[in-house]
């Protein structure tokens, strides 16, 4: 009798916990973004105390305002394009800007059958105009959907 | 259809525990294995070879209608009825479109295990059956196609195809086994084997991980699996 209620008890479990283990997660964020900090001269974090805009373009004209004026900014998530070059322009409460080209390679990555498919990005090269932008330096060329800092830009006339 | 399948597995399993437990109460007595004089018998280091058949797999994917299919034959060799190494050779395949989001993924390939189980019940050898514990290393080669819609751009426009066909890959993985083996029919035996399954290596590319690894099930660093196997002990 002990045997079998056992056996029962270990049946009745599986019933229960197999069905259990089959469920999909799915990464919550399944979109890749370019993350720019901005450093003073001295690599130290600063942000814009005015408003700054961001807007991305590809040569093919795709065109798209990403930030809109946004104050104190110390960073930007920015997604890249599914062509080869995205630019990103950044418009100073003055108007005036500064373009940033970056060279990619598009990387599509499969997840798994439930979870679809997202775009990874490789930055090649980085270019930047030099009207308040100093220079740019690429920390980590792999784009994913880990949040982690890709890009740091140097503003050495921006206060902290 | 998951839960209808590990439920149907999950049957199967409560019908062998079952026979299990109906075991004849005079069987059950103990016998050690002494002689006349009473002094213990030599147990003959090799007792026979078995082969397994896994049917589950068959039965969830053709009756069922899973996706996945999976089958497996096992050769087991039974040493002083305490021993047992085991080869397993299997075959694994899907061809699976998620509705939803028209995801797809197709791969077939065979899949090897070997190892050993031991018999925890070997003092008592005049039971129909026997409950093992074992372990096994296994691995697979295989290629696998996976394909979608084609990537829209949601900021600027403009898609890309997402479609890779013929990807290698391999994967290694070990295997914790628990379960029991009983006689239905005079050589023919049937019996459940809960396995725990630790991967230990998967090949990547940057554009894809296997979703569905042969012989150890979908990719994640573990897994849990039942097998249902129907048996025949060889005459030799």
């Amino acid at each position: 009798m002990r045997r079998l209620l056992f056996s029962g008890g270990v049946a009745v479990a599986a019933l229960l916990l197999v069905p259990s283990c089959e469920v999909e997660n799915c990464p919550p964020n399944a979109l890749s973004y370019a993350c720019f900090n901005l450093k003073d001269a001295n690599g130290r974090n600063v942000s814009f105390t005015s408003a700054v805009s961001v807007i991305g373009e590809t040569e093919a004209g795709g065109k798209d305002t990403i930030v809109n004026k946004q104050a104190n900014a110390q960073s930007f998530s920015l997604p890249l394009s599914y062509a080869d070059q995205t630019r990103f322009i950044l418009v100073y409460p003055d108007q005036t800007t500064d373009t940033i080209t970056v060279t990619h390679r598009n990387i599509p990555h499969f997840m798994n059958i439930d979870c679809g498919s997202m775009m990874f990005h490789e930055v090649r090269a980085v270019q930047t105009t030099r009207h308040l932008i100093d220079s740019i330096v690429i920390t980590n060329p792999h784009i994913d959907n880990n949040e982690k800092e890709n890009f740091q830009i140097y503003f050495p006339a921006v206060a902290d | 259809m998951k839960k209808r399948t590990s439920r149907f597995i999950s049957l199967l399993w409560l019908i062998s525990c079952l026979c299990w437990s109906a075991v004849p109460v005079q069987a059950q007595q103990r016998q050690d294995r002494k002689d006349a004089a009473g002094t213990p018998t030599e147990v003959p280091f090799y007792q026979g070879m078995a082969v397994g058949l896994e049917v589950a797999g068959p039965i969830s994917h053709y009756v069922l209608g899973s996706d996945i299919f999976n089958t497996e034959l096992q050769l087991q060799c039974n040493l002083k009825n305490r021993f047992l190494p085991t080869l397993e050779v299997g075959y694994g395949k899907t061809d699976s479109t998620n509705d939803d989001n028209d995801m797809h993924y197709k791969t077939s390939a065979p899949y090897f295990r070997i190892g050993m189980d031991y018999n925890v019940f070997h003092k008592k050898p005049y039971l129909p059956g026997y409950l093992a514990v074992g372990l096994r290393y296994a691995l697979s080669s295989f290629k696998y196609d996976v394909g979608g819609p084609d990537m829209e751009d949601p900021h600027y426009g403009g898609s890309v195809p997402f479609r890779y066909e013929g990807i290698k890959s391999n994967a290694s993985w070990i295997e914790a086994v628990v379960g029991v083996k009983v006689r239905i029919y005079k050589a023919f035996h049937m019996g459940w084997s809960l396995r725990y399954k630790m991967r230990l290596s998967v090949g990547a590319t940057e554009n894809a991980v296997p979703w569905y690894v042969p012989g150890f099930g979908k990719n994640s660093g573990t897994a849990f699996n039942l097998n249902y196997h129907l048996m025949y002990n060889l005459p030799f």
